[in-house]
């Protein structure tokens, strides 16, 4: 290690000498790209060029490459552990007796919940060994079944799994695990429905919209009204819930407007649920928060439904001719330009209007 | 992205005496559509969607027009439409500059007009009935592209045109059935992907053409890999003629090496030291047993060379095809489970075990410094 690797990574850039208004360019991050345009612009001396980079940490330091080996051997030799240790078993499995399976499987899921509570459910390791115990869990539930099978439906396994790990998941104030219990719930409806009730997927579709969108705006709730920093700090994985529930609205507007029943024969209730999610989206995070991913989340359905809803409608305005073809096709980018230009120039002065009252 | 700030940097370049009193001129120039990147995402597929339809219109408007026509004076007529479209979307995108709604609009129609010459080309000189006539229409396919990076002023279509070029390249290795071709494309594609992502293209050159040396960047390497995964995936199935695996781990072992030389002279070690030696060691000793699989090779180079800028983007799509191509390979090693999974356990405990002699010989520093930020 060089002195020069320590202080490029010591020395922050808050010790900056002269103060500009946040949008000034000295305070842009150092990216290659922007050092490339410094370097063009100001005819800066190509000797600059490697020191910039390396000032810029857009270069590791040796120290950075040590750190980097030594992850990467602990991440590969834990991986190739693992996998032999599961390959061997899998190897072994036919020879083994019920109860040495049921040993093997539920034994993991002790210790790693002990793990769990030894470690200490605030630091990686502890959460990492819950989250395990989590997983195992539902593979010993997959081994018990497979012993003692009843001719139960599947969707009993993932219903007793998604209620043993509830309690796991409301102590460890880890958004992954409620990332796992939501998906659990989605694979138990989605199961359920299909083994039992099998008819009324529009229903279906709605629960499952109301479940996931329910789910973000309960949690933007509680983390609105309480102090668990866990819950304001990884809303990134709420995306990913509004990203179904609105793909299950866009679905049912689809099945709405070509009366098809990919989604379910859809009835007056589509749109109407439709409308309503997109209510609660401005309202929650116009209103309440600002959220401008999740306002072009909903802007992407819209797109998506405006278009489709003025193809049909369009479609059926038009007679069977090439020219209205030509019409049509023309007539419908003019239409997609327009809702385009219109949802972004919304979404650009919300963002604008923030940017002017958040600071 | 990095946490360091322009300001910050040329101070530095200042008290460290590269620069001397930077006076900047022209602020403007960083400025740019600072829209996140989901709204330009939204934008991005309404300008594709709208694009697609107008396209729709213009091709239902020259079929009905030129229905009747034979087919070379067809082939001239749409040739003649995609230069046309191709000339007035360069014209456009070198003359305003865009936001992304226009420069997506503008890239569709544009990869329209690359079709419409390419299929008109091919049509109007009825270049279908042998492998030389095929062989002909990706040579100019290729020529057009190279041509368009250079005066096409867009990352995606630079990023797609470099992958239509090594497709275009495979494809004639393929027509040749000369799979020894494929290996020196790979070697070719890696030795530049190295040039280029290791900083080893020169100094000016990197600052003047910087934003059209970064979408090639990413084109070479994703090319390179896509090229290896139908190589070695087909390899199963018989649709080779013959094995070059070895070939190709071969060339790219010594770019391995030619790429830890590199890093090596960057960071001062030596040679000759036995670090260097140890590294040289190791690699021969992965390069070995996997010699049907150089994907893996691959992967490693994808992976230093990500490190080597801080890039996430190519660090994960080069550690999933690393943990890909490794899974791949032991999924059709021939042998049992039992002699698999020793296998396995054997190599976590060399990991480990290196992992442990690196702490013991080097004191690690902090380890919540140096992550990719």
């Amino acid at each position: 290690m060089t002195p020069q690797d320590k202080s490029d990574w010591e020395e922050k850039p808050k010790n900056d000498k002269k103060k500009h208004s946040p949008r000034d360019w000295r305070d842009l991050s150092a990216t290659p790209q922007r050092l490339a345009k410094l370097f063009q612009n100001n005819s800066l001396p190509e000797s600059a060029w490697h020191p910039a980079q390396k000032i810029a940490g857009n270069v590791p330091t040796s120290n950075d490459w040590l750190r980097f080996a030594d992850m990467l051997f602990a991440g590969l030799g834990t991986i190739f552990l693992l996998a032999g240790i599961v390959f061997f078993f899998a190897f072994n499995w036919d020879d083994l007796s019920k109860w040495n399976r049921f040993v093997i499987v539920e034994g993991a899921v002790i210790i790693s919940t002990c793990l769990a509570f030894f470690l200490n459910l605030d630091k990686w390791a502890g959460r990492l060994a819950l989250g395990a115990s989590t997983i195992l869990l539902g593979v010993a539930l997959a081994v018990i079944s497979q012993e003692y099978q009843t001719g139960a439906d599947s969707y009993r396994l993932f219903q007793v799994w998604l209620m043993l790990i509830t309690g796991w998941v409301l102590i460890s104030r880890w958004n992954i695990m409620y990332l796992i219990w939501m998906v659990l719930l989605n694979i138990t409806l989605g199961f359920y429905w299909e083994q039992i009730i099998n008819t009324d997927w529009e229903t279906f579709n709605i629960i499952l919209l109301i479940i996931n969108a329910g789910f973000v705006f309960l949690w933007e709730i509680v983390a609105r009204f309480t102090n668990f920093k866990f819950m304001k700090d990884g809303r990134w994985f709420l995306y990913i819930f509004m990203a179904i529930a609105l793909s299950h609205g866009t679905g049912m507007m689809s099945d709405f407007i070509f009366s098809s029943s990919f989604f379910g024969q859809a009835t007056i209730l589509a749109p109407i649920v439709y409308l309503g999610l997109l209510g609660f989206i401005l309202l929650f995070y116009i209103i309440l928060s600002h959220d401008l991913l999740m306002l072009t989340f909903g802007g992407f359905s819209v797109l998506v439904v405006g278009v489709m809803g003025s193809g049909k409608i369009l479609w059926e305005m038009m007679g069977n001719s090439s020219n209205d073809g030509i019409v049509y096709f023309f007539l419908m980018g003019i239409i997609t330009v327009g809702l385009t230009t219109a949802l972004v120039t919304g979404l650009r002065s919300l963002q604008q209007n923030w940017e002017a009252t958040d600071v | 992205m990095s946490k360091i700030s322009l300001g910050y940097v040329t101070d530095t370049l200042e008290q460290q005496g590269y620069i001397e009193n930077l006076e900047f001129v022209d602020a403007d120039y960083f400025s740019q559509d600072d829209s996140p990147w989901f709204m330009k995402g939204l934008m991005g597929i309404g300008g594709w969607i709208a694009a697609l339809f107008l396209l729709g219109s213009v091709g239902l408007c020259v079929s009905t027009f030129f229905l009747g026509f034979d087919e070379s004076q067809f082939g001239l007529f749409i040739a003649i439409i995609g230069s046309i479209l191709l000339a007035v979307t360069t014209y456009l995108n070198t003359n305003s500059n865009y936001g992304v709604f226009r420069s997506q609009l503008s890239l569709s129609v544009h990869g329209a007009g690359h079709l419409l010459l390419a299929i008109g080309f091919a049509m109007t000189f009825e270049l279908w009935n042998s492998d030389t006539d095929f062989v002909i229409i990706l040579l100019f396919i290729s020529t057009v592209q190279i041509i368009f990076i250079a005066i096409y002023k867009d990352s995606i279509y630079r990023f797609l045109a470099t992958l239509a070029i090594i497709s275009c390249l495979s494809s004639i290795a393929y027509i040749y059935e000369a799979p020894i071709l494929i290996s020196l494309l790979i070697g070719g594609l890696m030795i530049l992907a190295i040039t280029l992502w290791a900083d080893k293209f020169p100094t000016k050159l990197q600052i003047q053409h910087f934003t059209l040396l970064e979408p090639i960047r990413y084109g070479v390497i994703i090319g390179a890999f896509s090229i290896l995964i139908y190589e070695i995936t087909n390899r199963y199935y018989g649709f080779e003629p013959a094995n070059t695996a070895k070939i190709t781990t071969a060339i790219l072992f010594f770019c391995l090496i030619w790429l830890e030389t590199q890093l090596f002279d960057e960071y001062d070690v030596r040679l000759t030291s036995p670090f260097a030696l140890a590294i040289f060691a190791i690699s021969l000793a992965i390069s070995i047993p996997i010699w049907t699989t150089p994907s893996i090779l691959a992967g490693i180079i994808g992976i230093l060379l990500a490190y080597r800028r801080r890039n996430r983007i190519l660090l994960g799509i080069s550690y999933l095809y690393l943990a890909g191509f490794i899974s791949y390979y032991y999924y059709w090693l021939d042998v049992s489970l039992l002699t698999k999974s020793i296998i396995l356990v054997i190599t976590g405990i060399i990991f480990i075990s290196a992992r442990f002699i690196l702490r013991r010989i080097i004191t690690m520093p902090d380890e919540t410094e140096g992550a990719i930020s």
